[in-house]
Protein backbone atom coordinates (compact mmCIF):
# COMPACT_ATOMS: atom_id res chain seq x y z
CA UNK A 1 0.00 0.00 0.00
CA UNK A 2 2.30 2.43 1.14
CA UNK A 3 4.75 1.27 -2.38
CA UNK A 4 1.94 2.22 -4.58
CA UNK A 5 1.52 5.32 -2.58
CA UNK A 6 5.06 6.52 -3.12
CA UNK A 7 4.73 5.40 -6.84
CA UNK A 8 1.63 7.46 -7.04
CA UNK A 9 3.50 10.84 -5.66
CA UNK A 10 6.42 9.95 -7.90
CA UNK A 11 4.27 10.20 -10.85
CA UNK A 12 2.28 12.95 -9.72
CA UNK A 13 5.45 14.51 -9.39
CA UNK A 14 7.31 13.80 -12.15
CA UNK A 15 4.56 15.05 -14.44
CA UNK A 16 4.59 18.32 -12.49
CA UNK A 17 7.55 18.80 -13.20
CA UNK A 18 7.77 18.14 -17.42
CA UNK A 19 3.92 20.27 -17.52
CA UNK A 20 5.98 23.78 -17.65
CA UNK A 21 7.93 22.28 -20.87
CA UNK A 22 5.26 20.41 -22.09
CA UNK A 23 2.91 22.74 -22.19
CA UNK A 24 5.01 25.28 -24.01
CA UNK A 25 6.00 22.72 -26.35
CA UNK A 26 2.46 22.03 -27.01
CA UNK A 27 1.80 25.70 -27.14
CA UNK A 28 4.64 26.81 -29.90
CA UNK A 29 5.33 23.51 -31.46
CA UNK A 30 2.08 21.56 -31.66
CA UNK A 31 0.18 23.29 -32.15
CA UNK A 32 1.35 25.59 -34.63
CA UNK A 33 2.37 22.38 -36.47
CA UNK A 34 -1.87 21.46 -36.46
CA UNK A 35 -2.57 24.89 -37.55
CA UNK A 36 -0.31 24.70 -40.48
CA UNK A 37 -1.75 21.96 -41.42
CA UNK A 38 -5.66 23.16 -41.33
CA UNK A 39 -4.30 26.32 -43.01
CA UNK A 40 -2.42 24.07 -45.87
CA UNK A 41 -6.61 23.03 -46.91
CA UNK A 42 -7.31 27.35 -47.12
CA UNK A 43 -7.47 29.30 -50.20
CA UNK A 44 -7.79 33.25 -50.02
CA UNK A 45 -5.66 35.93 -49.81
CA UNK A 46 -4.76 37.74 -46.20
CA UNK A 47 -7.04 36.87 -43.31
CA UNK A 48 -9.74 36.80 -45.51
CA UNK A 49 -9.56 32.47 -46.07
CA UNK A 50 -12.13 29.66 -46.74
CA UNK A 51 -11.70 26.39 -46.97
CA UNK A 52 -10.46 24.88 -49.90
CA UNK A 53 -10.26 21.06 -50.01
CA UNK A 54 -7.11 20.10 -52.17
CA UNK A 55 -7.39 23.61 -54.52
CA UNK A 56 -3.55 24.61 -52.37
CA UNK A 57 -2.31 20.54 -53.88
CA UNK A 58 -3.54 21.17 -57.57
CA UNK A 59 -2.34 24.69 -57.30
CA UNK A 60 1.21 23.41 -56.21
CA UNK A 61 1.57 21.21 -59.50
CA UNK A 62 0.23 23.92 -61.88
CA UNK A 63 2.49 26.49 -60.18
CA UNK A 64 6.04 27.33 -62.43
CA UNK A 65 7.89 29.32 -59.50
CA UNK A 66 7.41 26.65 -57.00
CA UNK A 67 8.59 24.20 -59.11
CA UNK A 68 11.86 26.42 -59.64
CA UNK A 69 12.29 26.65 -56.05
CA UNK A 70 12.07 22.94 -55.90
CA UNK A 71 14.78 22.39 -58.35
CA UNK A 72 16.62 24.65 -56.54
CA UNK A 73 16.42 23.53 -53.52
CA UNK A 74 17.24 20.10 -54.52
CA UNK A 75 19.76 20.78 -56.85
CA UNK A 76 21.50 23.13 -53.63
CA UNK A 77 20.99 19.58 -51.21
CA UNK A 78 22.59 17.21 -54.23
CA UNK A 79 25.58 19.75 -55.15
CA UNK A 80 26.33 21.40 -51.14
CA UNK A 81 25.75 18.71 -49.00
CA UNK A 82 28.18 15.93 -50.15
CA UNK A 83 31.16 18.32 -50.86
CA UNK A 84 30.21 19.71 -47.08
CA UNK A 85 30.24 16.41 -45.51
CA UNK A 86 33.69 15.06 -47.37
CA UNK A 87 35.29 18.59 -46.71
CA UNK A 88 34.16 17.71 -42.74
CA UNK A 89 35.60 14.60 -43.00
CA UNK A 90 38.74 15.16 -44.80
CA UNK A 91 39.48 17.86 -42.38
CA UNK A 92 38.46 15.90 -39.17
CA UNK A 93 40.75 13.55 -40.36
CA UNK A 94 44.08 15.89 -40.75
CA UNK A 95 42.89 17.89 -37.69
CA UNK A 96 43.34 14.40 -35.12
CA UNK A 97 46.55 13.55 -36.12
CA UNK A 98 48.21 14.43 -33.19
CA UNK A 99 51.30 15.40 -34.43
CA UNK A 100 49.93 18.66 -36.49
CA UNK A 101 51.42 21.63 -35.78
CA UNK A 102 49.07 24.33 -34.36
CA UNK A 103 45.73 21.95 -35.15
CA UNK A 104 43.84 23.60 -32.23
CA UNK A 105 44.07 26.71 -33.78
CA UNK A 106 43.50 25.25 -37.01
CA UNK A 107 40.13 23.15 -35.60
CA UNK A 108 39.27 26.87 -33.83
CA UNK A 109 39.29 28.46 -37.40
CA UNK A 110 37.71 26.01 -39.00
CA UNK A 111 34.74 26.06 -36.63
CA UNK A 112 34.67 29.67 -35.83
CA UNK A 113 32.49 30.42 -39.52
CA UNK A 114 29.62 28.66 -37.36
CA UNK A 115 29.46 30.98 -34.52
CA UNK A 116 29.51 34.01 -36.61
CA UNK A 117 26.68 36.67 -37.30
CA UNK A 118 25.02 35.44 -40.16
CA UNK A 119 24.10 38.56 -41.38
CA UNK A 120 27.31 40.07 -41.12
CA UNK A 121 28.95 37.20 -43.20
CA UNK A 122 26.16 37.91 -46.23
CA UNK A 123 26.95 41.32 -46.27
CA UNK A 124 30.02 40.76 -46.17
CA UNK A 125 29.79 37.76 -49.11
CA UNK A 126 28.42 40.13 -51.02
CA UNK A 127 30.92 42.70 -51.26
CA UNK A 128 33.60 39.89 -51.47
CA UNK A 129 31.78 38.45 -54.61
CA UNK A 130 30.57 41.67 -56.01
CA UNK A 131 31.80 42.52 -59.68
CA UNK A 132 34.33 45.05 -58.78
CA UNK A 133 34.78 42.59 -55.20
CA UNK A 134 38.02 40.79 -53.76
CA UNK A 135 37.45 37.54 -55.47
CA UNK A 136 37.39 38.87 -58.78
CA UNK A 137 40.71 41.45 -58.45
CA UNK A 138 42.70 38.46 -56.89
CA UNK A 139 41.36 35.75 -59.63
CA UNK A 140 42.04 38.90 -62.38
CA UNK A 141 45.68 39.63 -60.78
CA UNK A 142 46.51 35.51 -60.98
CA UNK A 143 45.77 35.79 -64.92
CA UNK A 144 42.55 33.13 -64.01
CA UNK A 145 40.12 34.75 -66.07
CA UNK A 146 39.84 37.29 -68.47
CA UNK A 147 37.26 39.40 -67.41
CA UNK A 148 35.49 39.68 -63.70
CA UNK A 149 32.58 36.99 -63.62
CA UNK A 150 29.28 38.60 -62.47
CA UNK A 151 28.70 36.38 -59.38
CA UNK A 152 25.65 37.93 -58.24
CA UNK A 153 24.32 39.23 -61.45
CA UNK A 154 24.65 35.39 -63.06
CA UNK A 155 22.17 32.73 -62.54
CA UNK A 156 25.01 30.34 -62.69
CA UNK A 157 27.14 31.86 -60.60
CA UNK A 158 25.10 33.09 -58.01
CA UNK A 159 24.43 29.35 -57.02
CA UNK A 160 27.43 28.66 -57.11
CA UNK A 161 28.31 31.62 -54.66
CA UNK A 162 25.20 30.03 -51.91
CA UNK A 163 26.76 26.74 -52.03
CA UNK A 164 30.77 28.36 -51.41
CA UNK A 165 28.74 30.65 -48.96
CA UNK A 166 26.86 27.50 -47.12
CA UNK A 167 30.07 25.23 -47.69
CA UNK A 168 32.01 27.95 -45.52
CA UNK A 169 29.48 28.26 -42.69
CA UNK A 170 28.63 24.53 -42.34
CA UNK A 171 31.90 22.50 -42.64
CA UNK A 172 33.39 23.53 -39.15
CA UNK A 173 30.54 22.71 -37.55
CA UNK A 174 30.06 18.68 -39.25
CA UNK A 175 34.31 18.53 -38.37
CA UNK A 176 33.33 18.84 -34.84
CA UNK A 177 31.06 15.96 -34.87
CA UNK A 178 33.55 14.15 -36.89
CA UNK A 179 36.51 14.82 -34.66
CA UNK A 180 34.64 14.34 -31.24
CA UNK A 181 33.48 10.24 -33.06
CA UNK A 182 37.36 9.96 -33.98
CA UNK A 183 38.48 10.43 -30.57
CA UNK A 184 36.38 7.75 -29.51
CA UNK A 185 38.13 5.54 -31.85
CA UNK A 186 40.39 2.94 -29.83
CA UNK A 187 44.13 3.94 -30.92
CA UNK A 188 45.06 0.16 -30.97
CA UNK A 189 42.85 -0.13 -33.90
CA UNK A 190 45.30 1.77 -35.77
CA UNK A 191 48.61 0.73 -34.61
CA UNK A 192 47.03 -3.29 -35.28
CA UNK A 193 46.23 -1.72 -39.08
CA UNK A 194 49.93 -0.33 -39.16
CA UNK A 195 51.94 -3.25 -37.57
CA UNK A 196 49.80 -5.20 -40.76
CA UNK A 197 50.90 -2.49 -43.48
CA UNK A 198 47.77 -0.91 -44.24
CA UNK A 199 48.59 2.08 -46.27
CA UNK A 200 47.00 5.63 -44.60
CA UNK A 201 44.38 5.69 -47.10
CA UNK A 202 43.05 2.70 -46.65
CA UNK A 203 43.41 3.24 -42.72
CA UNK A 204 40.75 6.03 -43.20
CA UNK A 205 38.20 4.18 -45.86
CA UNK A 206 38.24 0.97 -43.88
CA UNK A 207 38.32 1.74 -40.28
CA UNK A 208 37.65 5.60 -39.88
CA UNK A 209 35.16 5.62 -42.24
CA UNK A 210 33.06 2.72 -41.19
CA UNK A 211 33.50 3.25 -36.98
CA UNK A 212 31.99 7.12 -38.07
CA UNK A 213 28.90 5.78 -39.47
CA UNK A 214 26.23 6.54 -37.20
CA UNK A 215 27.88 9.74 -36.89
CA UNK A 216 28.16 10.35 -40.74
CA UNK A 217 24.81 9.32 -40.77
CA UNK A 218 23.41 12.03 -38.13
CA UNK A 219 25.28 15.06 -39.87
CA UNK A 220 23.85 13.61 -43.53
CA UNK A 221 20.34 14.24 -42.18
CA UNK A 222 20.75 17.13 -40.12
CA UNK A 223 22.53 18.49 -43.42
CA UNK A 224 19.74 17.34 -45.21
CA UNK A 225 17.18 19.49 -43.15
CA UNK A 226 19.06 22.79 -42.85
CA UNK A 227 19.73 22.51 -46.53
CA UNK A 228 15.67 21.84 -47.36
CA UNK A 229 15.19 24.96 -45.71
CA UNK A 230 17.90 27.04 -46.73
CA UNK A 231 16.73 30.92 -46.28
CA UNK A 232 19.20 33.11 -45.26
CA UNK A 233 21.67 32.88 -47.52
CA UNK A 234 19.61 33.29 -50.55
CA UNK A 235 17.81 35.83 -48.75
CA UNK A 236 20.43 37.94 -47.54
CA UNK A 237 23.36 37.34 -50.48
CA UNK A 238 20.90 36.80 -53.56
CA UNK A 239 17.22 38.15 -52.55
CA UNK A 240 16.67 34.78 -54.76
CA UNK A 241 18.20 36.00 -57.57
CA UNK A 242 18.86 36.52 -60.02
CA UNK A 243 15.29 35.28 -61.84
CA UNK A 244 14.89 33.00 -59.39
CA UNK A 245 18.23 31.07 -59.79
CA UNK A 246 18.27 31.06 -56.01
CA UNK A 247 15.12 30.95 -55.22
CA UNK A 248 14.20 28.49 -52.75
CA UNK A 249 11.06 26.46 -51.14
CA UNK A 250 11.66 28.50 -47.74
CA UNK A 251 12.58 32.04 -49.76
CA UNK A 252 9.19 31.60 -51.77
CA UNK A 253 7.11 30.68 -48.59
CA UNK A 254 8.37 34.19 -47.13
CA UNK A 255 7.68 35.75 -50.71
CA UNK A 256 3.85 34.09 -50.62
CA UNK A 257 3.25 35.09 -47.34
CA UNK A 258 4.99 38.84 -47.10
CA UNK A 259 6.25 40.18 -50.20
CA UNK A 260 3.30 38.80 -52.31
CA UNK A 261 -0.75 39.76 -51.24
CA UNK A 262 -0.25 36.88 -49.17
CA UNK A 263 -1.55 33.28 -49.65
CA UNK A 264 -0.90 32.28 -46.07
CA UNK A 265 -3.10 28.94 -46.72
CA UNK A 266 -0.85 28.33 -50.14
CA UNK A 267 2.55 29.43 -48.28
CA UNK A 268 1.39 26.07 -45.45
CA UNK A 269 0.86 24.08 -48.14
CA UNK A 270 4.47 24.73 -49.71
CA UNK A 271 5.86 24.74 -46.13
CA UNK A 272 4.25 20.89 -45.89
CA UNK A 273 6.04 20.05 -49.41
CA UNK A 274 9.17 20.32 -47.29
CA UNK A 275 8.01 18.13 -44.00
CA UNK A 276 7.90 15.60 -46.91
CA UNK A 277 10.82 15.79 -48.46
CA UNK A 278 12.53 15.45 -45.21
CA UNK A 279 10.59 12.73 -43.89
CA UNK A 280 11.05 10.49 -47.02
CA UNK A 281 14.93 11.96 -47.47
CA UNK A 282 15.14 10.69 -43.80
CA UNK A 283 14.09 7.31 -44.46
CA UNK A 284 15.86 6.89 -47.31
CA UNK A 285 19.30 7.56 -45.53
CA UNK A 286 18.50 5.30 -42.43
CA UNK A 287 17.46 2.74 -45.16
CA UNK A 288 20.78 3.23 -46.62
CA UNK A 289 23.05 3.13 -43.70
CA UNK A 290 21.29 0.45 -41.85
CA UNK A 291 23.32 -2.50 -40.49
CA UNK A 292 23.55 -5.21 -42.82
CA UNK A 293 23.85 -8.74 -41.14
CA UNK A 294 24.85 -11.58 -43.35
CA UNK B 1 -4.08 60.56 -50.33
CA UNK B 2 -0.84 60.52 -52.24
CA UNK B 3 2.37 62.81 -51.44
CA UNK B 4 5.40 61.51 -52.29
CA UNK B 5 6.06 61.02 -56.03
CA UNK B 6 8.89 59.03 -58.11
CA UNK B 7 8.62 61.08 -61.27
CA UNK B 8 11.35 59.70 -63.29
CA UNK B 9 14.15 61.12 -65.55
CA UNK B 10 17.13 60.20 -67.17
CA UNK B 11 19.98 61.36 -64.91
CA UNK B 12 23.61 61.55 -66.52
CA UNK B 13 26.95 62.77 -66.39
CA UNK B 14 27.25 65.68 -68.17
CA UNK B 15 30.75 65.96 -68.38
CA UNK B 16 31.35 62.13 -69.71
CA UNK B 17 28.62 62.88 -72.25
CA UNK B 18 30.30 65.98 -73.23
CA UNK B 19 33.79 64.15 -74.08
CA UNK B 20 31.65 62.04 -76.60
CA UNK B 21 30.25 65.14 -77.62
CA UNK B 22 26.85 65.35 -76.52
CA UNK B 23 24.97 68.09 -74.74
CA UNK B 24 21.39 68.90 -73.04
CA UNK B 25 19.64 69.15 -75.94
CA UNK B 26 21.14 66.18 -77.49
CA UNK B 27 19.02 63.85 -74.89
CA UNK B 28 16.07 65.89 -74.88
CA UNK B 29 12.67 64.41 -76.60
CA UNK B 30 14.91 61.57 -77.50
CA UNK B 31 13.87 57.71 -78.74
CA UNK B 32 15.49 54.65 -76.46
CA UNK B 33 16.84 53.24 -79.94
CA UNK B 34 18.73 57.18 -80.23
CA UNK B 35 19.53 56.79 -76.49
CA UNK B 36 21.02 53.26 -77.66
CA UNK B 37 22.84 55.08 -80.70
CA UNK B 38 24.18 57.68 -78.07
CA UNK B 39 25.42 55.03 -75.69
CA UNK B 40 26.92 52.76 -78.33
CA UNK B 41 29.06 56.38 -79.49
CA UNK B 42 29.83 56.85 -75.92
CA UNK B 43 31.47 53.92 -75.08
CA UNK B 44 33.18 53.95 -78.29
CA UNK B 45 34.50 57.63 -77.67
CA UNK B 46 35.11 56.81 -73.61
CA UNK B 47 34.90 53.56 -73.00
CA UNK B 48 32.37 53.61 -70.63
CA UNK B 49 28.91 51.51 -70.54
CA UNK B 50 26.02 53.81 -70.11
CA UNK B 51 23.40 52.19 -67.92
CA UNK B 52 23.54 50.08 -65.03
CA UNK B 53 21.19 47.12 -65.38
CA UNK B 54 20.23 44.75 -62.45
CA UNK B 55 19.10 41.80 -63.98
CA UNK B 56 16.83 41.24 -60.47
CA UNK B 57 14.55 44.17 -60.71
CA UNK B 58 11.88 45.07 -63.46
CA UNK B 59 11.62 48.65 -62.45
CA UNK B 60 13.05 49.59 -65.86
CA UNK B 61 10.35 47.95 -67.68
CA UNK B 62 7.59 49.26 -65.33
CA UNK B 63 9.21 52.57 -66.17
CA UNK B 64 8.80 52.00 -69.54
CA UNK B 65 5.23 50.66 -69.53
CA UNK B 66 3.58 53.38 -67.65
CA UNK B 67 5.28 56.24 -69.50
CA UNK B 68 3.15 55.07 -71.96
CA UNK B 69 -0.16 54.65 -70.05
CA UNK B 70 0.32 51.04 -69.89
CA UNK B 71 0.55 48.64 -66.90
CA UNK B 72 0.94 44.83 -66.59
CA UNK B 73 -3.23 45.17 -65.53
CA UNK B 74 -6.17 46.48 -66.79
CA UNK B 75 -8.49 49.41 -64.72
CA UNK B 76 -10.75 46.07 -63.43
CA UNK B 77 -7.84 44.12 -62.70
CA UNK B 78 -7.54 41.83 -65.10
CA UNK B 79 -4.27 40.50 -66.19
CA UNK B 80 -3.00 42.15 -69.13
CA UNK B 81 0.36 41.05 -70.46
CA UNK B 82 0.28 38.42 -73.40
CA UNK B 83 -1.22 40.87 -75.67
CA UNK B 84 -0.58 44.42 -74.13
CA UNK B 85 1.66 45.91 -77.46
CA UNK B 86 3.24 48.47 -74.54
CA UNK B 87 4.41 46.11 -72.63
CA UNK B 88 6.21 44.21 -75.43
CA UNK B 89 7.72 47.15 -76.79
CA UNK B 90 9.17 47.58 -73.47
CA UNK B 91 10.51 43.85 -73.45
CA UNK B 92 11.76 44.21 -76.70
CA UNK B 93 13.34 47.76 -75.45
CA UNK B 94 14.98 45.90 -72.54
CA UNK B 95 16.40 43.43 -75.03
CA UNK B 96 17.86 46.05 -77.40
CA UNK B 97 19.62 47.66 -74.70
CA UNK B 98 21.48 45.05 -73.50
CA UNK B 99 22.29 43.41 -76.94
CA UNK B 100 23.27 46.89 -77.75
CA UNK B 101 26.44 46.52 -74.95
CA UNK B 102 25.45 49.99 -73.77
CA UNK B 103 24.28 48.18 -70.52
CA UNK B 104 26.24 46.78 -67.44
CA UNK B 105 25.12 44.15 -65.62
CA UNK B 106 24.97 44.83 -61.42
CA UNK B 107 23.97 43.28 -58.37
CA UNK B 108 21.66 44.55 -56.02
CA UNK B 109 20.88 48.33 -54.80
CA UNK B 110 24.72 48.83 -53.18
CA UNK B 111 26.14 47.54 -56.48
CA UNK B 112 23.82 49.62 -58.57
CA UNK B 113 24.08 53.00 -57.16
CA UNK B 114 27.51 52.64 -56.65
CA UNK B 115 28.13 52.00 -60.66
CA UNK B 116 26.96 55.51 -61.06
CA UNK B 117 28.29 57.41 -58.43
CA UNK B 118 31.70 56.34 -59.31
CA UNK B 119 31.89 57.11 -62.55
CA UNK B 120 31.85 53.55 -63.88
CA UNK B 121 28.37 53.61 -65.81
CA UNK B 122 27.83 57.30 -67.26
CA UNK B 123 23.31 57.37 -66.82
CA UNK B 124 20.25 55.62 -65.34
CA UNK B 125 16.65 56.03 -65.78
CA UNK B 126 15.01 56.50 -62.17
CA UNK B 127 12.92 58.12 -59.84
CA UNK B 128 13.42 61.80 -58.63
CA UNK B 129 14.05 60.29 -55.16
CA UNK B 130 17.81 59.60 -56.52
CA UNK B 131 18.54 62.97 -56.81
CA UNK B 132 19.44 62.50 -52.41
CA UNK B 133 21.47 59.31 -53.24
CA UNK B 134 23.44 61.75 -56.19
CA UNK B 135 23.96 64.81 -54.39
CA UNK B 136 25.68 62.74 -51.62
CA UNK B 137 28.86 63.08 -53.98
CA UNK B 138 29.42 67.01 -53.51
CA UNK B 139 33.02 66.68 -55.23
CA UNK B 140 30.16 65.73 -58.80
CA UNK B 141 28.62 68.87 -58.32
CA UNK B 142 28.22 70.65 -61.99
CA UNK B 143 28.83 67.16 -63.07
CA UNK B 144 25.30 65.53 -63.77
CA UNK B 145 22.47 66.33 -65.81
CA UNK B 146 18.60 65.39 -66.14
CA UNK B 147 16.88 64.75 -68.77
CA UNK B 148 13.60 63.71 -69.85
CA UNK B 149 13.18 59.95 -69.89
CA UNK B 150 13.36 58.42 -73.72
CA UNK B 151 10.04 57.44 -75.37
CA UNK B 152 9.07 54.28 -76.43
CA UNK B 153 9.47 54.21 -80.27
CA UNK B 154 6.21 53.28 -82.32
CA UNK B 155 3.75 53.37 -79.57
CA UNK B 156 0.54 54.85 -79.51
CA UNK B 157 0.63 57.21 -76.38
CA UNK B 158 4.05 57.29 -75.79
CA UNK B 159 5.12 59.86 -72.86
CA UNK B 160 8.37 61.44 -71.54
CA UNK B 161 7.04 61.25 -68.31
CA UNK B 162 6.79 57.96 -66.15
CA UNK B 163 6.53 57.37 -61.97
CA UNK B 164 8.70 54.72 -60.32
CA UNK B 165 7.84 54.30 -56.35
CA UNK B 166 6.13 56.97 -54.18
CA UNK B 167 4.52 56.91 -50.98
CA UNK B 168 0.65 57.50 -50.00
CA UNK B 169 -0.96 58.30 -46.74
CA UNK B 170 -3.86 56.01 -45.57
CA UNK B 171 -6.51 56.72 -42.56
CA UNK B 172 -8.04 53.70 -41.06
CA UNK B 173 -11.49 53.23 -41.01
CA UNK B 174 -11.52 52.00 -37.27
CA UNK B 175 -8.37 54.86 -36.22
CA UNK B 176 -9.64 56.15 -32.85
CA UNK B 177 -9.07 59.86 -33.75
CA UNK B 178 -10.09 59.35 -37.69
CA UNK B 179 -11.55 62.80 -38.02
CA UNK B 180 -8.43 64.60 -36.54
CA UNK B 181 -6.00 62.48 -38.99
CA UNK B 182 -8.04 63.40 -41.82
CA UNK B 183 -7.95 67.31 -41.02
CA UNK B 184 -4.43 66.89 -40.69
CA UNK B 185 -3.67 65.44 -43.54
CA UNK B 186 -5.37 67.94 -45.48
CA UNK B 187 -4.83 71.11 -44.09
CA UNK B 188 -0.95 70.02 -44.16
CA UNK B 189 -0.43 67.39 -46.85
CA UNK B 190 -3.39 68.33 -48.86
CA UNK B 191 -3.15 72.02 -49.23
CA UNK B 192 -0.06 73.45 -47.99
CA UNK B 193 2.28 74.40 -50.42
CA UNK B 194 4.89 75.97 -48.20
CA UNK B 195 5.10 72.35 -46.29
CA UNK B 196 6.35 70.98 -49.90
CA UNK B 197 8.31 73.78 -50.22
CA UNK B 198 10.42 72.86 -46.86
CA UNK B 199 10.48 68.76 -47.86
CA UNK B 200 12.01 69.66 -51.32
CA UNK B 201 14.87 71.90 -49.95
CA UNK B 202 15.60 70.11 -46.94
CA UNK B 203 15.03 66.00 -47.95
CA UNK B 204 14.95 66.24 -52.13
CA UNK B 205 11.12 65.11 -51.95
CA UNK B 206 9.10 66.22 -54.75
CA UNK B 207 5.27 66.11 -53.82
CA UNK B 208 2.20 64.89 -55.59
CA UNK B 209 0.78 68.15 -54.80
CA UNK B 210 0.36 70.32 -57.80
CA UNK B 211 -0.43 73.64 -56.28
CA UNK B 212 3.34 73.07 -54.65
CA UNK B 213 5.00 73.74 -57.86
CA UNK B 214 4.13 77.01 -58.18
CA UNK B 215 6.19 77.89 -55.25
CA UNK B 216 9.71 79.28 -54.78
CA UNK B 217 11.61 76.27 -54.19
CA UNK B 218 10.29 74.27 -57.35
CA UNK B 219 11.45 76.83 -59.13
CA UNK B 220 15.14 77.40 -58.10
CA UNK B 221 17.94 75.83 -60.59
CA UNK B 222 20.41 73.25 -58.84
CA UNK B 223 24.31 74.13 -59.57
CA UNK B 224 24.76 70.69 -59.02
CA UNK B 225 22.81 69.86 -62.52
CA UNK B 226 24.89 72.73 -64.19
CA UNK B 227 22.03 75.42 -63.04
CA UNK B 228 19.16 73.72 -64.54
CA UNK B 229 15.65 74.08 -62.95
CA UNK B 230 15.79 70.26 -62.28
CA UNK B 231 12.75 70.84 -59.95
CA UNK B 232 10.76 72.59 -62.38
CA UNK B 233 11.22 70.19 -64.81
CA UNK B 234 10.33 67.07 -62.50
CA UNK B 235 7.16 69.08 -61.69
CA UNK B 236 6.33 69.45 -65.28
CA UNK B 237 6.81 65.79 -66.51
CA UNK B 238 4.83 65.21 -62.98
CA UNK B 239 1.74 66.32 -64.34
CA UNK B 240 2.57 64.54 -68.11
CA UNK B 241 2.66 61.40 -65.99
CA UNK B 242 -0.31 58.79 -67.40
CA UNK B 243 -2.23 57.57 -64.99
CA UNK B 244 -2.45 53.61 -64.26
CA UNK B 245 -3.89 51.79 -61.74
CA UNK B 246 -1.71 49.72 -60.33
CA UNK B 247 -3.59 47.04 -58.36
CA UNK B 248 -2.58 45.16 -55.50
CA UNK B 249 -0.14 42.33 -57.88
CA UNK B 250 2.82 44.65 -59.38
CA UNK B 251 5.07 42.50 -56.67
CA UNK B 252 3.59 39.00 -58.27
CA UNK B 253 3.84 40.16 -61.64
CA UNK B 254 7.48 41.84 -61.05
CA UNK B 255 8.54 38.64 -59.85
CA UNK B 256 7.14 36.68 -63.09
CA UNK B 257 8.98 39.79 -65.49
CA UNK B 258 12.57 38.97 -63.63
CA UNK B 259 12.12 35.13 -63.99
CA UNK B 260 12.13 35.94 -67.60
CA UNK B 261 15.00 38.43 -67.70
CA UNK B 262 18.12 35.96 -68.55
CA UNK B 263 15.51 34.21 -72.07
CA UNK B 264 15.56 38.04 -73.05
CA UNK B 265 18.70 39.29 -72.21
CA UNK B 266 19.97 35.88 -74.29
CA UNK B 267 17.83 36.87 -77.52
CA UNK B 268 14.33 34.91 -76.78
CA UNK B 269 11.25 35.71 -78.92
CA UNK B 270 9.02 38.52 -77.02
CA UNK B 271 5.90 37.04 -77.78
CA UNK B 272 6.81 33.47 -76.39
CA UNK B 273 8.39 35.59 -73.45
CA UNK B 274 5.51 37.35 -72.79
CA UNK B 275 2.89 34.57 -72.92
CA UNK B 276 5.26 32.75 -70.43
CA UNK B 277 5.14 35.69 -67.63
CA UNK B 278 1.39 35.77 -68.48
CA UNK B 279 1.00 32.08 -67.73
CA UNK B 280 2.93 32.75 -63.95
CA UNK B 281 1.31 35.81 -63.50
CA UNK B 282 -1.86 34.52 -63.99
CA UNK B 283 -1.48 31.76 -62.25
CA UNK B 284 0.29 33.75 -58.68
CA UNK B 285 -2.95 35.69 -59.03
CA UNK B 286 -5.66 33.32 -58.47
Amino acid sequence: MAQSQLARSEQINGWAFILPALALLGIFMVYPILWSLWMSFQTGRGMVMSFGGFTNIVRLTQDPVFIRALTNTLTFLAIQVPIMLVLALLFANALNDSKLWGRSWFRTAIFLPCVTSLVAYSVVFRSMFGAEGIINQMLLSLHLIASPIPWLADPFWAKVVIVASITWRWTGYNMIFYLAAMQNIDRSIYEAAKIDGVPAWARFWYLTVPMLKPVILFTTVISTIGTLQLFDEPNLITLGGPSDSTLTLSLYIYNLSFKFMPSFGYAATVSYVIVLLVGILSVIQFFLARDRRA
Amino acid sequence: MPFDSGVTGLFYRSDVLQEAGYTADDLADITWDRLIEIGTDVKEKTGKVLLPFDPNDAGIIRIMMQSAGSWYFNADGSVNIADNAVFKEALSTYQDLVASGITKPVAGWTEYTGSFTSGDTVATPTGVWMVGTIKANADQSGMWGIAPLPKLDGVEGATHASNLGGSSWYVLSSAPNKEEAIDFLATVWGSNADFYQDILVGQGAVGSLLAAREGSAYTESDEFFGGAPVWQNFSDWLGQIPAVNYGIFTNEADAAVIAQLPALTSGGNVDEIAAAIDAQVRQQVQ
